[in-house]
């Protein structure tokens, strides 16, 4: 802390270390401790510091506060938002319940069709995968599917096989 | 941010706590009221002035945050503001905007009693331009941190401490030429 660094926070925040900003509380004070040209200088700022702290002080007059609390917005409940909030609510319900309703038929409608589609199938569907200009059933062994109901091909030492035709 | 803090009472008060706001008010309104009266010399408009901030206040509240700005601060710029709005408003009807206020030190050899020198040192705060009045009462008599002075009235701490400086400079010669044996120690 310099003689003048300290000679700016005099003439700016008084005597009273406690206004002075923190940092340059305790080197300010060693300084004063230490000199008496800071001593004086100190001095004098409290003279001033004693007299403003006998400017007039206006305190709240009664009622003051009342009147400032009766400011205060009331905050109360706002019946048509929550009317508006049932009417939404009721809404929505009834939307998801239509919803439920036309799609579950929808689906079951979809599940009858494909059944009844499936149903007109009459070899497996492997079939349709096969690549053109090659006979599955006559090139490819069925291993393991010996149940013609169930449409495995029935394979005679002969060579020729064919599906049977009972699967769905 | 305690649970008793002005700010968490500001949230409070934004959902229609009436006893989150008559904590604030228990709070602050004296020194508001203390700081519009040292900014306009009169305590009816002080008093006025303290109830336009607080309608501020309530109205802002709603839309207080956790992490805004410090209650202290804010309030103290509201009021600021506010002050300083009503000093243009009376510069409107009158020559300098300042109060009449009367100074009993006509005479400065006449011997000073304790209850003139309160009324010399408000007629000398009177007389100072209004930002080294708002510096003045933000750091001397509100007991605000420089930081906190400097970010209500929206300038550096340097210029902040060079308001103060001359402040003090301007009343010490006034209330030297008014009344010198106020400063008889100095």
């Amino acid at each position: 802390m310099t003689p003048e660094r300290l000679r700016e926070l005099l003439d700016a925040y008084g005597a009273a270390p406690a206004r002075w900003p923190e940092a340059e509380r305790v080197a300010g004070s060693d300084l004063i401790a230490a000199s008496a040209a800071a001593r004086a200088l100190s001095d004098g700022a409290a003279a001033l510091d004693r007299v403003l702290d006998a400017a007039t002080t206006s305190l709240p007059s009664q009622g003051l506060a009342a009147r400032v609390l009766a400011g205060v917005p009331r905050r109360r409940p706002r019946p048509w938002r929550a009317g508006l909030m049932a009417a939404f609510s009721l809404a929505a319900a009834a939307a998801l319940a239509i919803w439920l309703r036309t799609h579950s038929e929808s689906a079951r409608e979809t599940a009858t069709i494909s059944t009844i589609a499936l149903g007109a199938y009459e070899s497996p569907t492997d079939v349709l995968l096969e690549p053109f200009g090659l006979a599955l059933y006559t090139s490819i062994p069925s291993i393991g599917c010996y149940d013609s109901a169930l449409g495995c091909p029935r394979i005679d030492t002969a060579g020729t096989a064919e599906p049977s035709k009972g699967g769905a | 941010m305690r649970a008793d803090s002005d700010e968490a009472l500001m949230v409070r008060a934004g959902r229609g706590d009436r006893a989150a706001c008559e904590r604030l008010v228990e709070r602050h309104l004296t020194r508001i009221v203390a700081f519009a009266y040292r900014m306009l010399g009169n305590r009816s408009d002080a008093e006025d002035t303290a109830q336009e901030v607080f309608l501020r206040v309530w109205a802002a509240a709603p839309r207080w945050r956790r992490g805004d700005a410090q209650f202290r601060t804010w309030l103290h710029r509201v009021a600021m503001n506010a002050c300083l709005d009503r000093i243009a408003k009376r510069r409107e009807t009158t020559s300098d905007g300042l109060l009449d206020l009367v100074d009993p030190a006509a005479d400065p050899s006449a011997p000073v009693h304790d209850h003139d020198v309160a009324r010399h040192v408000d007629a000398a705060l009177a007389k100072l331009p209004e930002m080294q009045r708002v510096a003045v009462a933000l750091c001397h008599y509100q007991g605000l941190r420089n930081i906190e002075a400097a970010e209500v009235m929206n300038v550096s701490v340097e210029a902040l401490e060079s308001l103060l400086a001359r402040a003090r400079r301007a009343l010490r010669a006034h209330l030297r030429a008014i009344a010198p044996m106020l400063l008889k120690g100095d």
